[in-house]
């Protein structure tokens, strides 16, 4: 796009700045006339409006079916209440179902008891009825989360208090996956679930609020209002959510500082900033970031075949210096396991599971058959910002003479297909789900992290007793999963990182090991909800 | 004549913005990815991202995407973005005003500020001339992203005088407006204020040694007169020229400064539908741009035409 040329010049006549003011008018007015509107800029004061931000806009639109999950599931919690309600701490509280139980012992039919006198914001009653539709609904549409529900066989109301959901393979987290965190019981209405795409630009749940789309641009900002059909109105103390969204980490610093934002999703390298502007921040340990070596039949790279070589990867890793070199500012922490601080069955003590001990991967290469190392590619997505740690962990293998080479990929979309169709042998991701979550997907046979399909007998044992334990025998068998899961070397961990919240004037704002990824509002219960004060 | 102008310019636009919607429609489809992928989530089976490719239709040909998109387009219809459903026509309204706001705005004070700076400097030289050329390549080596920066740390957090982030309509609030789009103008004008300056100087510095300054001075026409009633005339047409490119370069600047001060204008919907491969808006925001273009250039002929009517634009 460029001006055209134009031709030479001569004597003027004189009305040019005339015609130029008047074209600047016309202009101005167009700038007015046209749509948007106002977005809250006020701090938040009892009863008044909260401003929250999210860094990017619901991809999919507001559909909760379509939610992506972490904290973009604030633009669902706000209007959907959940079956379940995954608190700070980590535990499993009420919310849409009063109560849930297995029915039998291997963790594959769930019984629910629905809540009474729950509506939707348009006034219709919620059943039972709708909460089995519902479900159905989520598992089928193809999704982010939609997985989180994959063996689910049938979910039935067996009356109208009742929801009984079949599993076809067992499934502990099950409860978990109903909460607001990870998307399946975020019950729609199902009137709204007839019309197609109905869902993408309203809301129609059992929240707290309900969208306003007379004060909502699209792809900008997201006000929510009071649904005056909420079942606990005790639990909500303002009386507007504007989401704002602000991709850009100095924005978000600005707008924190400057008192135009009330609650902003943080990062390590703002935080020092934010604290001295007089904002509060909450942390806590989120997920795992590890090379994750995928090729482990060895069908691109044979090396990565021996878990000897695998090994000797781990020990070859100096993990403290990375961590300090890519985190300055803290906020993360070195480890050699994938298990993290949230999942039933974590252990410290597997953090040092593999040392930084040069020698020691030497010999494990010699023995492998590769004492003059090899080469492999690795992929890292600029996206994600795994590249720094990727040019970290190569240089440190090349000390025992492994030649890791970067596929550096910027886009999001094909980042995945190149992982999930087992195009490159290694990668640079995250894990970050409750135990039985996370083993399925890091081991599980059809899963992203697994494109070769890779088996041991071991790990399917032991993956086998996460499925069908629950309670302290779970938490066991995690551990065992974990500790065997280090020793195969599958995965080489690196560190975990921290999740940041900043608030400025709103009290209840905390983070725990146990949910890093806690962004909601309101609390059904009404203990954390968020709250004016500082 | 002058509606012969329009007709012919609009007449030579509309092949233009057809050549714009190929070449965008082609880039989208050659960048790696698709929104399909976007929508699955990284965790989706083939088979679930094949099924989400074939409901969006984008395993039609190409060429049969394109024409499915401009039959709608030749209705006024730009489709809804295949992503989060919104009706892109209508979302790219709500967004028109704001990026509108900016632009004209920073071009009308760029351009004020630069034919006033450029046309004293030119007159009074010295000091004045040094400061222009020096200004206008500190103007063009500064990039937005970090103006942005400096602007907001120190008159929204440190003073409070503007928001930091944000957009008020005009209508719901004049004066809120204009602080909310206070300091994007800014941004955008240090950018460019110093380069008009320097092109009013230089094109000034030819008309005061020109035949006819001489002439004039001659006859006894005051300094004044001769400065501003004719060398500055004589000059517009060059002055113009970057006028209007500054306006076209501005346009591409607020892709930038609306993500940088969270302004939902065209800039950042281009940004954020291109991550997310969303071919009918992005199709839509290159049609806008587009017509945007066409538009300035017809307003600066009809100006040129204006200042002289020999001037032959066709």
């Amino acid at each position: 796009m460029r001006v055209s040329d134009r031709k030479s010049l001569g004597s003027p006549k004189g009305r040019g700045i005339a015609a130029a003011a008047g074209v600047a008018a016309l202009a101005m007015a167009l700038g007015g006339c046209s749509g948007g509107s106002t977005s809250s800029t006020s701090a938040s004061t009892s009863g008044g409006t909260l401003t929250v931000q999210f860094s990017g806009p619901p991809i999919a639109g507001l559909d909760p079916t379509k939610a992506a999950g972490g904290q973009s599931m604030i633009y669902s919690t706000l209007a959907y209440d959940s079956l379940t309600f995954l608190e700070p701490d980590g535990t499993l509280a009420p919310d849409l179902a009063t109560s849930w139980k297995w029915l039998d012992s291997t963790n594959t039919t769930l019984q629910l008891t629905i809540r009474d006198g729950v509506k939707f914001s348009d006034g219709n009653a919620m059943t039972a009825d709708d909460v089995a539709q519902w479900l159905v609904h989520f598992r089928d549409g193809k999704s982010t989360l939609s997985p989180n529900l994959a063996g689910m066989a049938s979910a039935t109301a067996t009356d109208a208090h009742t929801v009984v959901i079949k599993m076809s393979s067992p499934n502990p987290d099950l409860p978990i996956a109903l909460s607001q965190e990870y998307g399946a019981g975020l019950v729609a209405n199902p009137t709204a679930l007839i019309t197609p795409k109905s869902l993408d630009l309203a809301t129609n749940g059992t929240g707290p609020y309900k969208l306003d789309p007379s004060q909502t641009v699209s792809g900008d900002h997201y006000t929510y209002v009071k649904n005056p059909n909420y079942w606990n109105q005790s639990a909500v103390h303002y009386s507007s959510v504007v989401v704002k969204v602000a991709s850009d980490a100095n924005s978000v610093v600005s707008a924190i500082s400057a008192g135009q934002m009330n609650v902003a999703v943080g990062r390590p390298d703002t935080a020092k900033t934010v604290q001295g502007a007089g904002a509060t921040v909450a942390s806590a340990p989120g997920s795992v970031t590890a090379l994750y070596l995928l090729d482990r039949n060895g069908k691109l790279v044979p090396a990565l075949a021996s878990q000897q070589v695998r090994q000797a990867i781990n020990y070859a890793i100096d993990r403290t210096g990375i961590t300090k070199a890519l985190n300055p500012a803290g906020y993360a922490d070195p480890t050699s396991q994938m298990g993290i601080p949230l999942q039933n069955g974590f252990q410290s003590s597997l953090d040092s599971y593999y040392g930084y001990e040069v020698s020691k991967a030497k010999d494990l290469l010699s023995q492998a058959g590769y004492a003059n190392g090899f080469s492999f590619t690795a992929m890292c997505s600029t996206i994600l910002g795994t590249c720094p740690l990727a040019q970290a962990v190569a240089s440190s293998l090349a000390k025992v003479g492994i030649t890791m080479k970067i596929d550096q990929e910027s886009e999001i979309s094909s980042f995945n297909q190149k992982y999930a169709t087992g195009a490159v042998p290694a990668v640079f991701f995250t894990s970050g789900s409750p135990a039985y979550m996370a083993a399925h997907s890091l081991v599980g046979t059809g899963v992203l992290a697994n494109p070769f399909n890779t088996t041991d007998p071991t790990i399917a044992a032991d993956y086998k007793k996460v499925a069908t334990t629950t309670g302290q025998q779970q938490a066991d068998a995690a551990a065992t999963f974990q500790k065997d899961l280090a020793n195969l070397a599958w995965f080489a961990p690196v560190y975990r990182r921290y999740s940041l919240i900043y608030a400025d004037g709103v009290s209840n704002v905390k983070l725990q090991p146990a949910n890093p990824s806690y962004y909601s509002v309101v609390d059904p219960n009404g203990t954390n909800s968020w709250k004016p004060g500082s | 004549m002058t509606g012969k102008i329009i007709l012919k310019r609009v007449a030579f636009g509309i092949p233009l913005l057809f050549v714009v919607s190929i070449i965008t429609f082609v880039l989208v489809a050659l960048s790696p990815g698709d929104a399909a992928r976007v929508l699955a989530g990284p965790d989706a089976t083939q088979a679930d991202y094949e099924s989400l490719r074939q409901q969006l239709g984008l395993n039609d040909p190409l060429p049969v995407q394109y024409w499915h998109w401009l039959v709608g387009a030749m209705h006024g219809n730009l489709g809804h973005s295949i992503v989060n459903g919104s009706d892109v026509a209508q979302s790219l309204n709500e967004r028109l005003g704001v990026t509108l706001s900016l632009v004209i705005l920073a071009t009308i004070i760029s351009g004020v500020i630069g034919i006033l700076v450029g046309s004293v400097s030119a007159h009074r030289g010295g000091m004045l001339g040094k400061i222009v050329d020096v200004g206008a390549i500190a103007g063009f080596a500064l990039p937005h992203f970090w103006i942005g920066l400096i602007l907001v740390t120190l008159l929204a957090v440190q003073l409070r005088l503007f928001p930091a982030l944000g957009y008020v309509n005009l209508s719901s609030s004049p004066e809120l407006w204009l602080r909310s789009v206070s300091l994007p103008v800014l941004t955008l004008v240090i950018g460019g204020v110093a380069g008009i300056a320097k092109q009013t100087r230089d094109a000034m510095l030819n008309g005061l040694g020109a035949e006819y300054t001489v002439a004039h001075r001659a006859d006894g026409v005051p300094e004044r007169s001769v400065v501003y009633r004719h060398v500055l005339r004589n000059s517009a047409s060059p002055i113009l020229a970057v006028v209007g490119l500054h306006f076209v370069g501005t346009l591409s600047g607020t892709v930038l400064v609306e993500q940088i001060f969270g302004l939902p204008g065209l800039g950042s919907l281009a940004v954020s539908a291109t991550n997310q491969h969303d071919i009918p808006v992005i199709q839509g925001i290159a049609l806008y741009f587009g017509i945007l273009v066409v538009l300035v250039n017809l307003v600066l002929d009809l100006v040129y035409r204006r200042l002289n009517p020999k001037v032959d634009v066709s």
